[in-house]
């Protein structure tokens, strides 16, 4: 009870924080959406995660006088369950991981290194050559194509990313979520407001 | 240190940590985070200079022809060699070869050290001619190509922002001040991640790390990749792309 009486002040609470952004009369749709999306991602979570319909079920077996909703209940899990799976090959290997704790890291080999030090090199002169010929403004996107492939096998390969647990790969990729939105809007409020030069 | 290594060749991790993976993983993540404020920190140098660089295009035309492509493009190699050898500093320690690791960072410290040299060579050539940011700037022969470049453009082409020669004159020097901001700010980490690789380097050398401990290195070699990823960007956005 306490979780559906905190999950619902969550909700409220989001939805006062969304509601000065969209104003009261443009968006009510949007907010109803986003708060009932996170109703159900919090519901998913509690019962399949958190597994508070397994523990229900088994406070109620062991406790005297057996709920009426227990049959239904207990067919409601055995979905879950079966739905779950994937999940639960998830837990399996978290525990693996448990019984590595002392084993060794994952160790690039060097030949790797050289073919990624290669594909480098080559993009830059590949880079450089292009800036040579004038394509208008497909010059910088070109460029910055080059430079974003040469920049994804740092950080695969040199970075170790392509290895790295799921965490880091997300937290990187957060900042270039955010810089995204940066570029984004400004570019948005660039176009529609100042005339620019696309090309000469 | 936390983590120290005992008589056996062990090491042990601090207490409040499950294992010494548990560490290694935690303290990664925080290098990972510190990376992601990086990105964010030039991510903003970048916006800037695409939101002027899409208003006063031809003064960043006229500005790009200034800089040696020839210096810029050795820079890259310097660094990305350099990332190389980082690399391949970490992957002897973790293969247990303190003697390999150290010359492997001696050369990325080398690699660093070239990249400054050329650097100051670039600065200096810059400074000497008075290309300079704000007014400092005592360069009229610049202000009169960028002058000289928009009267040559189509009539069709000019944009409001380009219609005032006098006011191009004026702001020219913009471009000089996203250069030696942007590279800059660049070159001072190029000399921090030099320093942290010296301290990394003189770690191996006293044979403190190993395959089981090696977290310094890889948190290093992390902010040296990222300085290399900058100037992957950094490289054709001020250099080619004018």
């Amino acid at each position: 009870m306490e979780q559906v009486v905190l999950y619902s002040l969550y909700i409220i609470s989001l939805v006062c924080i969304f509601v000065p952004f969209f104003g009261f009369g443009l968006a009510p749709p949007t907010v109803i959406t986003a708060a009932v999306g996170v109703f159900a991602g919090n519901a998913y979570s509690l019962v399949v995660q958190q597994g508070i319909l397994k523990n229900f079920i088994k406070d109620n077996k062991d406790g005297g006088k057996p709920s009426p909703l227990l049959p239904a209940l207990e067919e409601a899990q055995k979905a879950i369950d079966k739905f779950e799976n994937p999940g639960s090959a998830m837990k399996e290997d978290h525990h693996e991981d448990g019984n590595h704790e002392h084993g060794k890291h994952h160790i690039i080999p060097i030949s790797v290194y050289v073919g990624v030090l290669l594909i480098l090199l080559l993009g830059t002169v590949i880079t450089v050559a292009v800036a040579q010929v004038d394509f208008g403004a497909m010059n910088t996107v070109i460029a910055m194509l080059v430079a974003t492939i040469k920049a994804s096998f740092v950080l695969a390969f040199f970075m170790h990313l392509k290895y790295d647990n799921l965490l880091n790969r997300v937290i990187f990729g957060s900042g270039f979520f955010f810089l995204m939105l940066l570029i984004a809007f400004s570019a948005a409020d660039i176009f529609t407001r100042i005339a620019v030069v696309k090309s000469f | 240190m936390s983590t120290v290594k005992t008589e056996d060749g062990h090491f042990h991790h601090a207490h409040h940590f499950n294992s010494l993976n548990h560490q290694y993983d935690s303290a990664k993540q925080g290098v990972w985070l510190f990376m992601v404020t990086e990105i964010l920190m030039f991510g903003g140098l970048f916006v800037a200079y695409l939101i002027y660089k899409s208003i006063y295009a031809p003064i960043f035309h006229v500005g790009s022809s200034y800089l040696d492509v020839k210096m810029g493009s050795i820079n890259t190699v310097v660094l990305i060699t350099s990332s190389f050898t980082m690399a391949l500093g970490i992957y002897y320690n973790q293969k247990n070869k303190p003697k390999q690791a150290v010359i492997a960072l001696l050369l990325t410290i080398v690699c660093a050290l070239t990249f400054m040299v050329i650097k100051y060579f670039e600065y200096s050539h810059k400074i000497h001619l008075g290309l300079v940011p704000g007014k400092y700037f005592n360069n009229p022969e610049f202000q009169q190509k960028v002058a000289d470049f928009v009267n040559a453009m189509p009539i069709e082409k000019i944009t409001p922002a380009l219609s005032d020669v006098e006011h191009l004159k004026k702001i020219a020097p913009l471009y000089f001040g996203f250069y030696f901001v942007m590279t800059g700010l660049h070159g001072f980490h190029v000399i921090i991640g030099a320093c942290l690789i010296l301290w990394v380097t003189i770690k191996t050398a006293k044979n403190q790390f190993g395959d089981e401990y090696f977290t310094p290195v890889e948190g290093v070699g992390l902010f040296w990749h990222i300085v290399d990823l900058i100037w992957i960007y950094l490289f054709p956005l001020l250099y080619l792309v004018g």
